[in-house]
Protein backbone atom coordinates (compact mmCIF):
# COMPACT_ATOMS: atom_id res chain seq x y z
CA UNK A 1 0.00 0.00 0.00
CA UNK A 2 1.05 3.63 -0.78
CA UNK A 3 0.03 6.63 1.45
CA UNK A 4 -0.48 10.23 0.27
CA UNK A 5 -0.76 12.47 2.81
CA UNK A 6 -2.24 16.11 1.55
CA UNK A 7 -2.12 19.21 3.73
CA UNK A 8 -4.02 22.93 2.87
CA UNK A 9 -4.10 26.00 5.09
CA UNK A 10 -5.79 29.20 4.50
CA UNK A 11 -5.61 32.14 6.62
CA UNK A 12 -7.91 35.34 5.96
CA UNK A 13 -8.23 38.79 7.47
CA UNK A 14 -10.51 39.73 9.54
CA UNK A 15 -11.28 43.26 11.03
CA UNK A 16 -9.11 45.27 13.31
CA UNK A 17 -5.96 43.38 11.76
CA UNK A 18 -7.23 40.27 13.03
CA UNK A 19 -7.22 36.87 11.31
CA UNK A 20 -8.59 33.35 10.94
CA UNK A 21 -7.28 30.70 10.04
CA UNK A 22 -7.91 26.64 9.53
CA UNK A 23 -5.33 23.83 8.38
CA UNK A 24 -6.54 20.20 7.07
CA UNK A 25 -4.36 16.87 6.88
CA UNK A 26 -6.18 13.99 4.81
CA UNK A 27 -4.26 10.90 4.62
CA UNK A 28 -5.05 8.28 2.02
CA UNK A 29 -3.86 4.45 1.76
CA UNK A 30 -4.03 3.88 -2.02
CA UNK A 31 -2.98 0.56 -3.91
CA UNK A 32 0.61 0.04 -4.41
CA UNK A 33 0.49 -0.58 -8.45
CA UNK A 34 -0.25 3.37 -8.75
CA UNK A 35 3.02 4.16 -8.80
CA UNK A 36 3.96 2.49 -12.14
CA UNK A 37 0.99 4.82 -12.99
CA UNK A 38 1.99 8.47 -12.41
CA UNK A 39 -0.90 10.06 -14.26
CA UNK A 40 -3.09 8.26 -12.29
CA UNK A 41 -1.16 8.99 -9.35
CA UNK A 42 -1.03 12.48 -9.65
CA UNK A 43 -4.36 12.60 -10.27
CA UNK A 44 -5.44 11.26 -6.74
CA UNK A 45 -2.87 12.91 -5.37
CA UNK A 46 -4.73 16.58 -6.79
CA UNK A 47 -7.92 14.90 -5.92
CA UNK A 48 -6.50 14.89 -2.10
CA UNK A 49 -5.87 18.11 -2.36
CA UNK A 50 -9.04 19.67 -3.53
CA UNK A 51 -10.78 17.83 -0.94
CA UNK A 52 -8.19 19.90 1.74
CA UNK A 53 -8.85 22.68 0.20
CA UNK A 54 -12.75 22.61 -0.04
CA UNK A 55 -12.75 21.59 3.33
CA UNK A 56 -10.57 24.67 4.69
CA UNK A 57 -12.88 27.16 2.70
CA UNK A 58 -16.18 25.67 3.85
CA UNK A 59 -14.62 25.95 7.38
CA UNK A 60 -13.95 29.30 6.66
CA UNK A 61 -17.16 30.11 5.01
CA UNK A 62 -14.75 31.46 2.01
CA UNK A 63 -16.18 29.66 -1.09
CA UNK A 64 -13.40 31.28 -3.08
CA UNK A 65 -10.71 28.66 -3.86
CA UNK A 66 -8.61 29.73 -5.94
CA UNK A 67 -5.18 31.30 -4.99
CA UNK A 68 -3.80 34.25 -6.52
CA UNK A 69 -7.11 35.90 -7.02
CA UNK A 70 -8.53 39.23 -5.16
CA UNK A 71 -10.56 37.83 -1.87
CA UNK A 72 -14.10 38.29 -1.88
CA UNK A 73 -14.30 40.71 0.33
CA UNK A 74 -11.06 43.04 -1.26
CA UNK A 75 -13.75 45.70 -2.20
CA UNK A 76 -15.06 46.10 1.38
CA UNK A 77 -11.91 45.87 2.68
CA UNK A 78 -10.54 48.73 0.75
CA UNK A 79 -10.91 51.80 2.96
CA UNK A 80 -13.39 50.53 5.63
CA UNK A 81 -13.29 47.84 7.76
CA UNK A 82 -16.66 45.84 8.82
CA UNK A 83 -17.54 46.82 12.18
CA UNK A 84 -18.29 50.87 11.77
CA UNK A 85 -16.75 53.65 10.04
CA UNK A 86 -13.22 53.39 11.07
CA UNK A 87 -11.24 53.32 8.52
CA UNK A 88 -8.59 50.20 7.93
CA UNK A 89 -5.29 51.35 7.59
CA UNK A 90 -3.47 50.44 5.11
CA UNK A 91 0.11 49.27 5.51
CA UNK A 92 2.94 52.05 6.13
CA UNK A 93 5.24 53.91 3.66
CA UNK A 94 7.91 52.67 4.97
CA UNK A 95 6.69 48.72 4.55
CA UNK A 96 5.55 49.12 1.46
CA UNK A 97 9.39 50.09 0.72
CA UNK A 98 11.13 47.54 2.77
CA UNK A 99 8.81 44.70 1.44
CA UNK A 100 9.41 46.27 -2.56
CA UNK A 101 13.40 46.72 -1.41
CA UNK A 102 13.80 42.93 -0.16
CA UNK A 103 11.59 41.28 -3.07
CA UNK A 104 14.10 43.37 -5.32
CA UNK A 105 17.10 41.70 -3.81
CA UNK A 106 15.54 38.45 -4.06
CA UNK A 107 14.04 39.08 -7.77
CA UNK A 108 10.72 38.04 -6.35
CA UNK A 109 6.88 40.06 -8.09
CA UNK A 110 6.38 41.55 -4.63
CA UNK A 111 2.80 42.09 -5.51
CA UNK A 112 2.40 38.69 -6.68
CA UNK A 113 3.70 37.51 -3.23
CA UNK A 114 1.09 39.74 -1.61
CA UNK A 115 -1.07 38.29 -3.62
CA UNK A 116 -0.74 34.86 -3.37
CA UNK A 117 -0.19 35.10 0.51
CA UNK A 118 -3.17 37.63 1.62
CA UNK A 119 -5.17 37.79 -1.55
CA UNK A 120 -4.69 41.12 -2.46
CA UNK A 121 -4.06 43.44 -5.79
CA UNK A 122 -0.97 45.15 -4.42
CA UNK A 123 1.38 45.88 -1.58
CA UNK A 124 -0.29 49.16 -0.77
CA UNK A 125 -3.65 47.35 0.05
CA UNK A 126 -1.99 44.96 2.88
CA UNK A 127 -2.65 45.99 6.57
CA UNK A 128 0.03 46.96 8.89
CA UNK A 129 -0.04 43.75 10.74
CA UNK A 130 0.24 41.32 7.13
CA UNK A 131 2.83 43.62 5.85
CA UNK A 132 4.87 42.95 9.28
CA UNK A 133 4.23 39.52 9.07
CA UNK A 134 5.10 39.44 5.13
CA UNK A 135 8.68 41.41 6.13
CA UNK A 136 9.33 39.18 8.65
CA UNK A 137 8.67 36.04 6.45
CA UNK A 138 11.03 37.54 3.44
CA UNK A 139 14.02 37.98 6.37
CA UNK A 140 13.39 35.26 7.94
CA UNK A 141 14.14 33.31 4.38
CA UNK A 142 16.64 35.61 3.66
CA UNK A 143 18.88 34.59 6.48
CA UNK A 144 18.23 30.74 5.74
CA UNK A 145 19.17 31.58 2.58
CA UNK A 146 22.38 33.06 3.72
CA UNK A 147 23.38 30.55 6.12
CA UNK A 148 22.25 27.76 3.82
CA UNK A 149 24.32 29.26 1.05
CA UNK A 150 27.68 30.29 2.67
CA UNK A 151 28.06 26.53 4.44
CA UNK B 1 14.37 62.69 5.28
CA UNK B 2 16.52 60.91 2.91
CA UNK B 3 16.93 63.45 -0.33
CA UNK B 4 14.94 62.66 -3.07
CA UNK B 5 12.23 60.23 -1.39
CA UNK B 6 8.71 61.42 -0.64
CA UNK B 7 6.69 59.70 1.37
CA UNK B 8 2.53 59.92 1.32
CA UNK B 9 1.12 60.58 5.12
CA UNK B 10 -1.19 58.12 6.95
CA UNK B 11 -4.50 59.47 6.40
CA UNK B 12 -7.26 58.93 8.72
CA UNK B 13 -11.05 59.54 8.28
CA UNK B 14 -11.23 63.23 7.38
CA UNK B 15 -13.61 64.07 10.34
CA UNK B 16 -12.68 67.76 11.05
CA UNK B 17 -15.42 69.93 11.04
CA UNK B 18 -15.87 70.97 7.27
CA UNK B 19 -14.07 73.91 6.73
CA UNK B 20 -11.24 73.80 9.02
CA UNK B 21 -8.18 72.44 6.28
CA UNK B 22 -9.87 74.97 3.79
CA UNK B 23 -9.12 77.69 5.93
CA UNK B 24 -6.09 76.39 6.62
CA UNK B 25 -5.32 76.66 3.12
CA UNK B 26 -6.22 80.02 2.56
CA UNK B 27 -4.30 81.12 5.23
CA UNK B 28 -1.42 79.50 4.88
CA UNK B 29 -1.35 77.71 1.26
CA UNK B 30 -1.40 74.37 3.16
CA UNK B 31 -4.57 72.53 4.27
CA UNK B 32 -2.85 71.52 7.96
CA UNK B 33 -1.51 72.60 10.57
CA UNK B 34 1.93 70.96 11.91
CA UNK B 35 3.58 71.16 15.41
CA UNK B 36 6.24 73.53 13.93
CA UNK B 37 4.22 76.06 13.17
CA UNK B 38 2.05 76.38 16.41
CA UNK B 39 5.74 75.87 18.22
CA UNK B 40 6.75 78.66 16.22
CA UNK B 41 3.69 81.08 16.70
CA UNK B 42 4.11 80.78 20.29
CA UNK B 43 7.32 81.70 20.16
CA UNK B 44 6.79 84.60 18.48
CA UNK B 45 3.41 85.53 15.91
CA UNK B 46 5.06 87.79 14.00
CA UNK B 47 7.92 85.44 12.63
CA UNK B 48 5.11 83.23 12.04
CA UNK B 49 3.42 85.46 9.97
CA UNK B 50 6.89 86.11 7.93
CA UNK B 51 6.94 81.71 7.75
CA UNK B 52 3.71 80.76 7.09
CA UNK B 53 1.83 83.91 5.50
CA UNK B 54 4.38 86.17 4.08
CA UNK B 55 5.99 83.32 2.94
CA UNK B 56 10.01 85.20 3.18
CA UNK B 57 13.14 83.45 2.74
CA UNK B 58 14.73 83.49 6.42
CA UNK B 59 18.06 85.61 6.29
CA UNK B 60 19.97 82.64 7.47
CA UNK B 61 19.48 79.08 9.28
CA UNK B 62 21.49 78.00 12.03
CA UNK B 63 23.99 75.48 12.13
CA UNK B 64 22.05 73.30 14.87
CA UNK B 65 19.46 72.96 12.93
CA UNK B 66 20.88 72.09 9.93
CA UNK B 67 23.06 69.92 11.72
CA UNK B 68 20.17 68.22 13.68
CA UNK B 69 18.24 67.32 10.25
CA UNK B 70 21.46 66.15 8.88
CA UNK B 71 22.25 63.61 11.82
CA UNK B 72 19.16 62.85 11.62
CA UNK B 73 19.25 61.88 7.93
CA UNK B 74 21.95 59.26 8.88
CA UNK B 75 19.88 58.05 11.32
CA UNK B 76 17.39 57.41 9.15
CA UNK B 77 20.02 55.74 6.76
CA UNK B 78 20.66 53.14 9.48
CA UNK B 79 17.03 52.67 10.14
CA UNK B 80 15.91 51.95 6.35
CA UNK B 81 19.10 49.98 5.49
CA UNK B 82 18.30 47.32 8.29
CA UNK B 83 14.49 47.28 7.88
CA UNK B 84 15.24 46.67 4.49
CA UNK B 85 17.13 43.67 4.27
CA UNK B 86 20.06 44.87 4.61
CA UNK B 87 23.65 44.80 7.10
CA UNK B 88 23.41 47.51 9.47
CA UNK B 89 25.95 50.44 7.05
CA UNK B 90 29.45 51.15 8.00
CA UNK B 91 30.45 54.94 9.90
CA UNK B 92 31.06 56.12 6.06
CA UNK B 93 27.77 55.76 4.97
CA UNK B 94 26.34 57.31 7.61
CA UNK B 95 28.39 60.31 7.59
CA UNK B 96 28.24 60.02 3.83
CA UNK B 97 24.03 60.69 4.53
CA UNK B 98 24.51 63.48 7.09
CA UNK B 99 26.68 64.99 4.09
CA UNK B 100 24.04 64.66 1.64
CA UNK B 101 21.25 65.96 3.77
CA UNK B 102 23.87 69.27 5.03
CA UNK B 103 24.17 70.18 1.12
CA UNK B 104 20.72 69.79 0.63
CA UNK B 105 19.24 71.58 3.71
CA UNK B 106 21.78 74.20 3.79
CA UNK B 107 20.44 76.29 0.78
CA UNK B 108 20.71 79.66 2.73
CA UNK B 109 23.94 80.95 4.22
CA UNK B 110 24.75 78.67 7.89
CA UNK B 111 25.27 81.03 10.69
CA UNK B 112 27.66 78.74 12.55
CA UNK B 113 28.22 79.66 16.60
CA UNK B 114 31.68 80.69 18.01
CA UNK B 115 34.33 78.56 17.07
CA UNK B 116 32.18 76.34 14.95
CA UNK B 117 32.65 75.51 10.89
CA UNK B 118 31.48 72.85 9.19
CA UNK B 119 34.67 70.90 9.76
CA UNK B 120 34.66 71.42 12.83
CA UNK B 121 30.62 69.97 12.66
CA UNK B 122 31.58 66.97 10.42
CA UNK B 123 33.80 65.62 13.09
CA UNK B 124 31.19 66.09 16.04
CA UNK B 125 28.69 64.33 13.19
CA UNK B 126 31.18 61.34 13.34
CA UNK B 127 31.18 60.73 16.84
CA UNK B 128 27.77 61.61 17.44
CA UNK B 129 27.04 58.31 14.58
CA UNK B 130 29.17 56.50 15.69
CA UNK B 131 27.92 56.53 19.41
CA UNK B 132 24.40 55.98 18.19
CA UNK B 133 25.84 52.77 16.33
CA UNK B 134 26.88 51.58 19.08
CA UNK B 135 24.50 52.80 21.58
CA UNK B 136 21.29 49.70 21.80
CA UNK B 137 19.15 52.34 19.88
CA UNK B 138 20.52 51.03 16.96
CA UNK B 139 18.93 48.22 17.38
CA UNK B 140 15.50 48.55 18.93
CA UNK B 141 13.59 45.90 20.87
CA UNK B 142 10.34 45.16 19.04
CA UNK B 143 8.80 45.61 15.05
CA UNK B 144 9.30 48.67 13.40
CA UNK B 145 6.76 49.79 11.72
CA UNK B 146 7.62 53.23 9.98
CA UNK B 147 10.59 55.38 9.63
CA UNK B 148 10.80 58.92 9.36
CA UNK B 149 7.00 59.01 7.88
CA UNK B 150 4.71 61.98 7.88
CA UNK B 151 1.22 61.30 10.00
CA UNK B 152 -1.80 62.96 9.24
CA UNK B 153 -5.31 63.35 11.24
CA UNK B 154 -7.84 65.34 12.38
CA UNK B 155 -6.84 65.33 16.03
CA UNK B 156 -8.06 68.54 17.06
CA UNK B 157 -11.51 69.40 16.97
CA UNK B 158 -12.17 72.62 14.89
CA UNK B 159 -8.73 72.58 13.75
CA UNK B 160 -7.20 71.87 10.72
CA UNK B 161 -5.42 68.01 10.36
CA UNK B 162 -2.74 68.14 12.17
CA UNK B 163 0.75 66.59 10.06
CA UNK B 164 3.68 65.24 12.05
CA UNK B 165 7.02 63.17 11.05
CA UNK B 166 7.27 60.40 13.29
CA UNK B 167 11.06 59.19 13.46
CA UNK B 168 10.42 55.82 14.09
CA UNK B 169 7.32 54.07 15.33
CA UNK B 170 7.86 50.46 17.18
CA UNK B 171 5.38 47.73 18.63
CA UNK B 172 6.86 46.38 20.97
CA UNK B 173 5.81 44.69 24.21
CA UNK B 174 1.85 45.25 23.79
CA UNK B 175 3.10 49.02 23.33
CA UNK B 176 3.18 51.60 20.62
CA UNK B 177 6.34 53.50 20.86
CA UNK B 178 7.06 56.87 19.35
CA UNK B 179 10.38 57.80 19.09
CA UNK B 180 12.28 60.79 18.44
CA UNK B 181 15.87 61.41 17.52
CA UNK B 182 17.23 64.68 19.53
CA UNK B 183 20.91 66.16 19.26
CA UNK B 184 22.00 68.08 22.30
CA UNK B 185 24.61 70.17 23.60
CA UNK B 186 23.94 68.69 27.10
CA UNK B 187 22.44 65.83 28.21
CA UNK B 188 18.41 66.10 29.72
CA UNK B 189 17.01 66.95 32.48
CA UNK B 190 13.65 67.11 33.83
CA UNK B 191 12.53 70.60 32.04
CA UNK B 192 14.54 69.61 28.83
CA UNK B 193 11.61 66.43 28.51
CA UNK B 194 8.76 68.60 29.28
CA UNK B 195 10.20 71.06 27.48
CA UNK B 196 9.67 68.40 24.09
CA UNK B 197 6.28 67.06 25.84
CA UNK B 198 3.67 69.04 23.87
CA UNK B 199 5.14 67.82 20.17
CA UNK B 200 5.27 64.01 21.12
CA UNK B 201 1.93 64.37 22.54
CA UNK B 202 0.62 65.38 19.67
CA UNK B 203 2.35 62.73 17.57
CA UNK B 204 1.19 59.89 20.61
CA UNK B 205 -2.83 61.19 19.17
CA UNK B 206 -1.36 60.70 15.15
CA UNK B 207 -0.59 57.18 16.11
CA UNK B 208 -3.11 56.26 18.30
CA UNK B 209 -5.65 55.03 15.02
CA UNK B 210 -2.81 52.78 14.55
CA UNK B 211 -2.42 51.54 18.37
CA UNK B 212 -6.30 50.78 17.86
CA UNK B 213 -5.98 49.00 15.54
CA UNK B 214 -3.41 46.89 16.59
CA UNK B 215 -4.83 46.08 19.63
CA UNK B 216 -2.76 48.07 21.75
CA UNK B 217 -3.94 50.56 24.39
CA UNK B 218 0.07 52.29 25.54
CA UNK B 219 1.71 54.35 23.44
CA UNK B 220 4.62 55.54 24.94
CA UNK B 221 6.82 58.26 24.16
CA UNK B 222 10.72 58.41 23.78
CA UNK B 223 13.62 60.54 23.02
CA UNK B 224 16.81 58.99 22.20
CA UNK B 225 19.13 61.94 23.20
CA UNK B 226 22.28 62.15 21.75
CA UNK B 227 24.84 64.85 23.10
CA UNK B 228 27.56 67.05 20.70
CA UNK B 229 30.26 66.30 22.87
CA UNK B 230 33.58 64.92 23.00
CA UNK B 231 32.31 61.69 23.93
CA UNK B 232 28.76 61.87 23.00
CA UNK B 233 26.21 60.35 25.35
CA UNK B 234 23.17 58.23 23.68
CA UNK B 235 20.42 58.54 26.34
CA UNK B 236 16.71 57.86 26.31
CA UNK B 237 13.77 59.09 28.55
CA UNK B 238 10.42 58.37 28.14
CA UNK B 239 7.07 59.00 29.18
CA UNK B 240 3.49 57.16 28.64
CA UNK B 241 0.40 60.45 28.05
CA UNK B 242 -2.27 61.18 30.30
CA UNK B 243 -5.15 61.89 28.99
CA UNK B 244 -5.00 65.52 30.99
CA UNK B 245 -1.85 65.92 29.00
CA UNK B 246 -3.41 65.40 26.04
CA UNK B 247 -6.40 67.41 26.62
CA UNK B 248 -3.97 70.16 27.78
CA UNK B 249 -2.17 70.22 24.25
CA UNK B 250 -5.69 69.80 21.91
CA UNK B 251 -6.87 73.39 24.16
CA UNK B 252 -3.34 75.04 23.10
CA UNK B 253 -3.29 74.11 19.57
CA UNK B 254 -7.05 74.82 19.38
CA UNK B 255 -6.22 78.54 20.84
CA UNK B 256 -3.27 78.98 18.84
CA UNK B 257 -4.80 78.25 15.62
CA UNK B 258 -7.93 80.78 16.73
CA UNK B 259 -4.95 83.50 17.40
CA UNK B 260 -3.47 82.73 13.67
CA UNK B 261 -7.13 82.75 12.43
CA UNK B 262 -8.19 86.04 13.79
CA UNK B 263 -5.14 87.67 12.13
CA UNK B 264 -3.18 88.22 15.80
CA UNK B 265 0.78 88.83 15.29
CA UNK B 266 2.79 90.73 16.92
CA UNK B 267 6.37 90.95 17.32
CA UNK B 268 7.74 88.76 20.70
CA UNK B 269 10.92 90.71 21.90
CA UNK B 270 13.22 88.86 23.75
CA UNK B 271 16.79 89.51 24.09
CA UNK B 272 17.15 85.79 23.97
CA UNK B 273 15.30 85.20 20.93
CA UNK B 274 16.06 88.71 18.49
CA UNK B 275 19.24 87.63 18.28
CA UNK B 276 18.92 84.36 16.19
CA UNK B 277 16.02 85.48 14.72
CA UNK B 278 16.65 85.14 10.66
CA UNK B 279 14.13 87.54 9.99
CA UNK B 280 15.42 90.30 12.03
CA UNK B 281 15.54 92.85 9.18
CA UNK B 282 11.77 92.23 8.22
CA UNK B 283 10.58 92.72 11.94
CA UNK B 284 12.67 95.62 12.20
CA UNK B 285 10.47 97.32 8.92
CA UNK B 286 7.20 95.72 9.93
CA UNK B 287 4.67 98.38 10.34
CA UNK B 288 1.81 96.62 11.11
Amino acid sequence: MLKLNAGFSRKIGEPNYGSRGASVNVELEVESSLINDPEALTGRIRKLFDLARRSVDEELGNTHSGTGQPRPSDDGRRGQNNDGDRPIRHATVSQVRAIRAICRQRQLDADRLANDRFQVNSIEELTVREASSLIDELKANQASGRNGGGR
Amino acid sequence: MIAGVKTQPQRAAPCSPPGANEVALDLTGRDYISYSAISTYQKCPLRYFFVYLAGLAPEFVSSSLVFGGAIHSGIEHHYRQVFEGGTPPSLDDLVAAYEQSWQTEAACPVRFGKDESRDSLRAVARRVLAAFQASPAAEPNGTVLAIEEEFRAPVILGCPDLLGRIDLLVLDDGRLRVIDFKTSRSRWNAAKVEEATPQMLLYAELARPLAQELGVEEVRLEWIVITKAKQPAVEKHGLTPTPGQIAWVKAVVRNVWDSIKSGCFYPSSSSASCATCPFGRACKTWEG
